[in-house]
């Protein structure tokens, strides 16, 4: 039982364990011996015991023998069956008040007789023969049957088995002097066995809907074990409290070992299900090996099958040959409990164990086998209670707490797990967030940079350039304002060109065409000269952003500036159709326009133009803006600017 | 003969613009200043002239200021904004406010005469630009001009719509004209009543808004 793991550890940590794994063995003896301690105090003192009476089968004065108190049959009356009991008591003058005779415990049925008067009696008498059990037998003997002298108590003890049978040492008193030890006995024979039975019941009833709820792969088998053994101790406790069977001996003896061994069983499965290491970085999860769950399938058989013959012997030697068999399945489940508990050094393991391993071993000595029975001192006690009950209700309190704390653990552990899901969760939501903001302020930031970047290149190619010239202009002090007005009203033409661009278009061409005459015409009217407009309805062309519109109209307001300025002209025309590249490409999606400005001016030769930085800004601009730029002009034969868009 | 009321605070604009008015023949400068508060004084005590040239951005306030007053003082006077660009957000908020048209700046002396005569006579320019942004305004897209546009959501008639979808195409009046059979006279008719409708209707709006915020007294609310 030594933990070689505790040994080799670390000392102080060792030492404490062993003086909890010491202190759990301690707890689980108080416990067991609580009962007996508590009835040994409250017991009546030896001066109300009377240990001095004869026997024998009959109230036949002759035939009786002398028997000290108690009188266990198994000793010297191995063919008892109703066994009278004379008492005699010499009082030299009667009590005043009413005496009580007690009998703290006997087997299985008494009637007691005091001067030939009935007191009272345990139960039928008839078969099947009611059974006290371990109840204790309390009758009251008023003032007037006493007399002075010599006064006779006769007791009747019937047996269903001789081997069990039993006539105690009664406590004869005044009523008040053993009304205590009576209600203490009768508490704890009568009233906590209900109570422990009620309770296993509800245990029971408990475990039985959290294993139905938990069915499945992934129950824990120890409710159903747990249910299962509550059921069985519930059963077995309330059969135990029946005083009159309502079947014939043999039967009803049938039923209390087929009870009691199949309790047997559900405990050895339950503390089998206990010792199981729990799943954990300690052991891994393990199922009992085939081989052992054999041997303990056979071993139930052979209990059965012996408890279900043990009551064909009458002398009642198999049956407590069988009782004997499931105290020790008991004891061992509690050893084998005990054992693992020592060695996880888990009170909560070691403690049940412990007290089902004390328990069942009492009640084994105080039961012994027929040839432990002959042994003078091996049935040290004064008619104990029972104890197994007491710790097997123990038993299954500690398993009950066991499991639902396992339960418990894993609710919590599921609990801790939800949040830290949802904290995770939470965690990442609010890191895409920052980042979505992140990168959506980057590239508001770009498109800011890249429009600013834009603007300032065009204010540099026209307001700037005119403003640059301007001031010149006024520095040369040259005294042109007619030079220095052309260069003012190209600077805002310029600048209305910018507005109008970025005003949007939604892809119309229309609009931004619309645009342009709405600037042009009050200038050429002004000039005299005749503009002729022929746009058509034009398609949508994809795309026209602020910067293309921009170019688009400065190559426009460049063309017209070049046709005026350089050209003289007197009559411009611009045409706008829907060119047929639609058709062209196949494609009908694809919207190409064409633009044509003509003028009657005096044209140029574009190949020999060399003042041609205006016609390299066209070109420039046109192909940034992606439009194709045709200008075919002869000396004197005008010139036609052929702008496409799109396509 | 027309008198001309002229608001703008730019001096050198201001003495330009004034000489131009002044030279016209058929025009006559009534008066011009440079400050909101004087033009209002003097439009209060003073026969209300016919037309009135406002600039929008004044050292003590807005031009429109002036428009709405004009719309009390003298009913049959009418406005025409003073603008350098000619942009649509200018103009709008003029329109809005009761002006019927806008000039530019450095227009030659000729345009300016010109709009000016063309203003009296019962013209309205119109821009490309205004119009589609009033086809915005209104919701009636140019695609649906052709068709009926939603009853209920613009208060121009079919009509109308047809023509200020037309004229933000940048089709000359006498191509609507052409286009939806009406002389360019109607075509002039029609703009003019839209610049109305788009007055009043900001009117509307301006009344509504008031008594929704409590400050006129509740009446029946149209369609409501």
């Amino acid at each position: 039982m030594n933990d070689p793991g505790a040994a080799a550890g670390r000392s102080p940590r060792a030492s404490s364990r062993h003086s909890a794994r010491l202190l759990a063995w301690l707890a689980a003896l108080l416990f067991v011996a609580l009962p007996l301690l508590v009835e040994q105090a409250a017991a009546p003192g030896a001066a109300w015991r009377q240990v001095a009476a004869s026997f024998g089968a009959s109230v036949d004065d002759e035939a009786m023998q002398p028997r000290r108190l108690p009188h266990r049959w198994r000793e010297d009356c191995a063919d008892c069956a109703s066994t009278w009991y004379r008492l005699d008591l010499l009082l030299a003058e009667p009590p005043r008040e009413t005496q009580a005779v007690y009998l703290p415990a006997l087997a299985d049925n008494a009637a007691v007789y005091l001067n030939g008067r009935l007191l009272g009696q345990g139960g039928r008498f008839a078969d099947p023969v009611a059974r006290l059990g371990a109840r204790p037998l309390w009758l009251l003997a008023p003032a007037p049957l006493w007399q002075p002298g010599e006064n006779r108590l006769y007791v009747l003890v019937k047996a269903e088995r001789p081997l069990a049978g039993l006539m105690p040492a009664p406590a004869i008193g005044p009523e008040a002097a053993l009304e205590g030890a009576w209600r203490l006995r009768a508490g704890l024979a009568v009233t906590l066995p209900q109570l422990l039975a009620t309770a296993a019941a509800a245990l029971a009833l408990m475990m039985a809907v959290l294993a139905w709820y938990r069915r499945g792969d992934r129950a824990d088998p120890g409710y159903r074990w747990l249910a299962l053994a509550a059921a069985l101790f519930a059963a077995s406790g309330f059969v135990g409290l029946v005083i009159e069977p309502p079947l014939d001996g043999a039967r009803w003896d049938l039923l209390v070992l087929l009870l009691g061994t199949a309790l047997a069983g559900a405990v050895a499965g339950l503390a089998w299900h206990l010792r199981a290491p729990a799943p954990g970085p300690e052991a891994p999860a393990r199922s009992p090996a085939a081989g052992g769950r054999r041997s303990a399938g056979a071993a139930a058989v052979v209990l059965a099958a012996a408890a279900a013959l043990a009551p064909l012997e009458p002398s009642g030697a198999g049956i407590e040959f069988v009782q004997a068999l499931l105290r020790g399945v008991f004891a061992l489940c509690g050893l084998a409990l005990a054992q693992r508990g020592w060695q996880r050094a888990d009170a909560r393991l070691l403690w049940p164990g412990a007290v089902l391993l004390l328990g069942a071993a009492a009640d084994l000595l105080r039961l012994p086998p027929a040839a432990l029975a002959a042994m003078p001192g091996v049935a040290p006690w004064h008619e104990p209670l029972p104890l197994l009950p007491w710790s097997l209700a123990a038993l299954l309190g500690s398993a009950a707490w066991l499991l639902l704390a396992r339960f418990v653990e894993t609710l919590n552990a599921a609990e801790l797990l939800n949040v830290d899901l949802e904290a995770l969760v939470r965690e990442r939501t609010a890191a895409l967030q920052a980042q979505f903001e992140r990168v959506r302020e980057l590239e508001r930031r770009e498109a800011i940079a890249a429009e600013r970047e834009r603007l300032m290149r065009d204010m540099h190619d026209g307001v700037g350039g005119h403003l640059v010239s301007m001031l010149a202009m006024i520095e040369a002090d040259r005294r042109r304002p007619g030079e220095l007005a052309v260069v003012v009203r190209e600077a805002l033409d310029d600048m209305r060109l910018m507005i109008d661009s970025l005003e949007p278009v939604d892809d119309d061409l229309n609009a931004v065409l619309a645009m342009f005459h709405d600037r042009l015409a009050p200038r050429l009217r002004g000039a005299g000269v005749t503009l002729h407009w022929d746009v058509d309805l034009l398609p949508q062309v994809a795309g026209l952003t602020p910067a293309r519109v921009l170019h688009l109209l400065r190559i426009l307001q460049e063309g017209v500036t070049n046709a005026l300025r350089h050209g003289r002209a007197r009559t411009l025309w611009l045409r706008a159709d829907a060119a047929g590249a639609a058709g062209a490409t196949g494609d009908a999606d694809v919207a190409a326009v064409t633009i044509t400005l003509r003028d009657d001016g005096s044209g140029f030769d574009p190949a020999a133009a060399s003042g041609g930085r205006g016609l390299k800004n066209m070109r420039r601009r046109a192909q940034e803006a992606g439009l194709a730029l045709d200008l075919v002009s002869a000396g004197g034969a005008g010139t036609t600017l052929t702008l496409r868009v799109g396509a | 003969m027309p008198r001309v009321l002229l608001l703008e605070d730019d001096p050198a604009t201001r003495e330009r613009l004034a000489g131009i008015v002044a030279a016209s023949p058929g025009l006559e400068l009534a008066a011009a200043f440079g400050e909101l508060r004087a033009a209002l004084a003097w439009l209060a005590v003073h026969e209300p002239p016919q037309v009135l040239l406002v600039d929008l951005h004044l050292p003590d306030g807005s031009g429109v200021d002036l428009i709405r007053a004009a719309r009390r003082l003298a009913p049959q006077a009418e406005a025409m904004v003073i603008s350098v660009f000619g942009d649509e957000a200018h103009v709008v908020t003029a329109i809005e406010a009761g002006a019927t048209g806008y000039l530019l700046k450095d227009a030659s002396a000729e345009e300016i005469g010109l709009a000016i005569t063309r203003l009296l006579a019962g013209e309205a320019p119109i821009s490309s630009a205004i119009a589609r942004h009033l086809l915005r305004r209104f919701r009636a897209t140019p695609a649906a001009a052709s068709t009926a546009p939603p009853a209920g959501a613009s208060p121009l008639t079919p009509r109308e719509g047809e023509v200020l979808a037309l004229i933000a195409k940048g089709l000359s009046y006498q191509r609507i004209a052409e286009a939806l059979g009406m002389s360019p006279h109607t075509v002039t008719s029609h703009i003019k009543q839209i610049y109305r409708k788009l007055a009043v209707n900001s009117r509307g709006e301006a009344v509504f808004e008031a008594q929704q915020l409590g400050l006129l007294p509740g009446a029946a609310l149209p369609g409501s």
